[in-house]
């Protein structure tokens, strides 16, 4: 897993619904298979963001407060993100179903108060997984919150909630 | 310091004798629940991990409830192929189309306990706390591990407790409360990831089936989960229904909640959730005469034997209005048969109401009922975003279900106790 994560960061507002990480009409019943997703990130919010992303321009998501709330449990969305390169999601606070979705399907995720009013869409930032602590480059500002726990790491480490599972599944003779 | 009824369940489930919020746990799930629409993924993916059958099957069901019967070829080829993989793997707690709404059928079949850990797989799934366990929604990944592994990851909730007083009046029910409380917490604001004890002094004289749309209410608040402690109701409830043997939880009297908030119960009237939000709670004198076009008494929220007998009750020997259609889906097949035995379902046919099938009907716009362009909507459910039940240029009040009858009786919307 890469813990050190460098580039540009992408903001989006309060309460940026799952909905619009990916609209409902990209979900295929079938499979969730990123780079099929990776189009549909941000969509309707805004066009322009996939196809710069999917290049390799936005590897930090910024959001503000319940990040993927609206009350929906599928997890298409998070695997639009990471088709669309994203390699961490950082918000002032998450809906429950985004933050599980998104440890589960090894997406980073951390929770930082207060950092959608202190980073801009193209500010350049460099986040440390293990220990939480984020550099906005630009403005020469850092935040320290809370680290992810253990578990957590694991979990995101093995590549998801499955292969963590799968994991000790076959540890058990 | 004591804990909580919900951080007792998980200590009780993570082998610990205490916790505290904020701390990650890795609990035993005691029952897991998926449906339709996300049961391929879910099955999918276990086969993936190489398991050939479910290794518990008595603590696993699934329920077709959100497009059944199948509206589409699509639809019809999905569900064939979850009962294909049910098979396969074993699973044989499958209740099929026409059984009833996932969130209504599982705790009435008994596979929700007091003092349980449950996971299901869809938003609703605080609904079933009313029993007195821990229920959590989670999406895909969730259910498979609990199913594989028979254990969950999480993290220990706040809770915000709420104490109920007095009595309801009349016209005013448990989804009036309901509403307050969203009106209260807000929709996705002060109840995100924390979890809603529901209490009091107040809490007797409520039925099973008013406590179950407390609860159900909650999800939309953005909790974890909701909880009501159990009492003879809930045991009465229980009594035949049960699939195991339980130990019911209580909170203890020094334990430390992050809000508490106490509720008149003789304060709350009939009131309704306007478009498109529904934390947008006016008092339904503030929109009567609005006209509808559809009405819909039924879902997880307001579906239940008590819904359908207020109802039938409500009407007397009145019509529904011309031009209005009034949709009424009993949220199981128990219910539908109990509702055709005792006269309701007959009673309201015969008025102009139209019955689904069991399941989850028209409340989110996918399957019939759908509201075309300027279109207005009373429903019984819990959702009313825009486009929620059709198209975006429709509208969707939620209310209780007399007000719901009310409004249908007169083709606009109608204040119950007139």
């Amino acid at each position: 897993m890469e813990t050190k994560i460098k580039g540009k960061a992408y903001r989006v507002g309060d309460n940026t619904k799952l909905l619009d990480v990916m609209p409902y009409r990209f979900k295929n019943p079938n499979q969730m298979d990123p780079k099929v997703l990776g189009p549909g990130a941000f969509a309707d919010l805004d066009p322009g963001f996939a196809p710069k992303a999917i290049a390799g321009e936005y590897p930090v998501v910024i959001g503000g407060s319940n990040f993927g709330g609206g009350g929906k449990t599928i997890e298409d969305p998070i695997f639009a993100l990471k088709g669309a390169n994203v390699k961490v999601v950082i918000a002032d606070s998450f809906a429950r179903f985004f933050l599980r979705n998104a440890i589960n399907n090894a997406l980073p995720i951390i929770v930082c108060p207060g950092i959608s009013s202190r980073v801009k869409t193209d500010d350049e930032l460099d986040v440390d997984l293990q220990t939480s602590v984020i550099h906005n480059l630009t403005t020469g500002e850092s935040f320290s919150p809370t680290p992810l726990s253990d578990t957590v790491l694991q979990i995101v480490a093995a590549g998801g909630l499955l292969p963590y599972i799968k994991r000790k599944l076959v540890a058990v003779p | 310091m004591g804990m909580t009824i919900t951080e007792k369940i998980l200590a009780r489930a993570a082998g610990r004798d205490k916790v505290s919020p904020g701390e990650f746990l890795t609990c035993k799930v005691d029952q897991v629940a998926g449906h339709d629409l996300q049961a391929k993924q879910v099955l999918t993916q276990v086969k993936n991990l190489g398991v050939k059958k479910v290794p518990n099957p008595d603590r696993l069901a699934i329920v077709f409830d959100h497009q059944a019967p199948a509206h589409s070829v699509k639809l019809a080829d999905l569900h064939a192929s979850v009962r294909t993989l049910a098979g396969e793997l074993g699973v044989t707690n499958v209740f099929d189309v026409g059984s009833g709404i996932m969130h209504v059928v599982v705790p009435s079949e008994g596979f929700v306990l007091p003092g349980e850990v449950v996971v299901i797989n869809e938003s609703h799934a605080p609904t079933s706390g009313a029993l007195g366990a821990v229920v959590m929604g989670g999406g895909a990944s969730d259910g498979v591990a609990a199913i594989v592994s028979g254990e969950i990851w999480l993290v220990v909730p706040e809770t915000i407790r709420i104490n109920l007083h007095g009595k309801l009046p009349k016209g005013a029910t448990a989804k009036d409360l309901g509403l307050k409380l969203m009106a209260l917490l807000g929709y996705e604001v002060q109840a995100v990831y924390k979890t809603v004890e529901i209490g009091g002094p107040g809490m007797a004289a409520f039925s099973m089936d008013s406590r179950f749309t407390l609860t159900n209410l909650c999800a939309d608040m953005g909790a974890k989960s909701a909880i009501i402690e159990p009492d003879e109701v809930t045991l009465a409830y229980l009594k035949g229904r049960a699939k195991r043997p339980f130990t019911p939880v209580y909170s203890d009297p020094d334990c430390s909640y992050s809000a508490v908030h106490d509720i008149q119960l003789e304060e709350l009237e009939p009131l309704v959730s306007c478009p498109h939000s529904v934390e947008n709670v006016k008092p339904v004198t503030s929109v009567a005469g609005t006209k509808i076009d559809e009405a819909v008494i039924g879902t997880c929220t307001n579906g239940r034997i008590e819904d359908m007998r207020v109802a039938a009750e409500f009407l007397g020997d009145r019509r529904v209005a011309p031009g209005v259609r009034l949709i009424v889906v009993p949220a199981t097949k128990e219910v539908y048969l109990e509702a055709m035995r005792l006269g309701y379902l007959p009673k309201l046919i015969e008025a102009g109401a139209l019955v689904m099938p069991a399941g989850c009907g028209p409340c989110f716009g996918e399957h019939s009922g759908v509201l075309g362009a300027g279109e207005t909507c009373i429903s019984a459910g819990n959702r009313n975003w825009l486009g929620r039940m059709g198209s975006e240029k429709s509208f969707v009040y939620l209310a209780s279900p007399i007000t719901v009858m009310a409004s249908a009786i007169a083709g606009c919307i109608t204040d119950p106790r007139d």
